[in-house]
C-alpha cells in the first residue's frame, strides 16, 4: 500500500486519469482531503473494477476537467 | 450545513458525495453533478455493487430519458448519502452509468435536494445547502 497524500497531489501527478484511493480523509463538506492512492487509468472501468478488491473508505475522482468545448446536458427522470 | 466554492465558469456543478454500504464501515466518496434537471440521484452499478447492494434484484425500475433513448434503471434504497454536509439514511438511489466522458460518477438530484434549500450564488461562485425554514422535508 502506498503513501498518504492530499488529493490535489494525486491530481497533479496522474493528470486527466481516474483515481482510486483508500483510507481517506474527507471534511464536514464531504470532499476529500487526504487518501492513500491504490490506481490511476485513462479508464474509468478499470478503476471500478479495481475498487472491488477494496473494503472501508474508498474514493474515486477525475483528475481533470470537462473539455470546454463539450455542452452537456444529463438525463431525467419521467 | 455549510458552503463549497465552485467555478463559475465551470460546464457543470460539481460536488462530492458519500454512499454507505449495507456492511457498516463501507463508504465510497464520489464526484457528482449537481442536477436540478434531474429527478433522482443517480450513481453507477459497479459502485453499489462493492457496497454489498444488488440492483438487478430491485423490483423497483425507473424510467430515464438520455441522449440515446428511454432506458430503464433500478432504484434501491442505500444505508445513508451523505452531500454538501447533509446525510439522510434510507435513501433511493437509481442505479445508472452516466458517459464515461462525462468525467463524474453520478447526479445529485432533486430527489436529494429538495429536503433542504439550495441557494446557488454564481457571483461569488458558492453552493449553500441548509436545513429547510420550518423544517419540514
Amino acid at each position: 500500500m502506498g503513501k498518504m497524500e492530499t488529493i490535489e497531489e494525486m491530481i497533479e501527478a496522474h493528470p486527466n486519469e481516474w483515481l482510486l484511493f483508500v483510507d481517506y480523509e474527507a471534511d464536514e463538506m464531504n470532499r476529500p482531503k487526504r487518501g492513500i492512492l491504490v490506481a490511476h487509468s485513462k479508464d474509468r472501468s478499470e478503476i471500478y473494477k479495481q475498487m472491488k478488491k477494496y473494503k472501508g473508505k474508498v474514493g474515486v475522482r477525475y483528475a481533470g476537467k470537462l473539455p470546454k468545448d463539450v455542452e452537456v446536458m444529463f438525463l431525467w427522470e419521467l | 450545513m455549510g458552503i463549497v466554492n465552485f467555478d463559475p465558469n465551470d460546464s457543470v456543478l460539481l460536488v462530492d458525495a458519500e454512499v454507505e454500504g449495507l456492511i457498516g464501515g463501507e463508504v465510497r466518496n464520489l464526484r457528482m453533478v449537481l442536477d436540478t434537471g434531474s429527478s433522482s440521484t443517480i450513481i453507477p452499478w459497479d459502485v453499489v455493487m462493492t457496497l454489498g447492494y444488488d440492483p438487478a434484484k430491485s423490483a423497483s425500475r425507473k424510467r430515464l430519458i438520455t441522449g440515446s433513448g428511454i432506458e430503464f434503471a433500478p432504484e434501491i434504497k442505500v444505508k445513508a448519502f451523505s452531500s454538501l454536509g447533509e446525510r439522510i439514511e434510507n435513501f433511493d438511489v437509481l442505479c445508472h452509468d452516466l458517459p464515461e466522458e462525462s468525467r463524474v460518477d453520478g447526479l445529485l438530484g432533486l430527489s436529494f435536494l429538495r429536503y433542504f434549500d439550495l441557494s446557488i450564488r454564481f457571483s461569488r461562485g458558492e453552493i449553500e445547502l441548509r436545513p429547510r425554514e420550518g423544517g419540514s422535508g
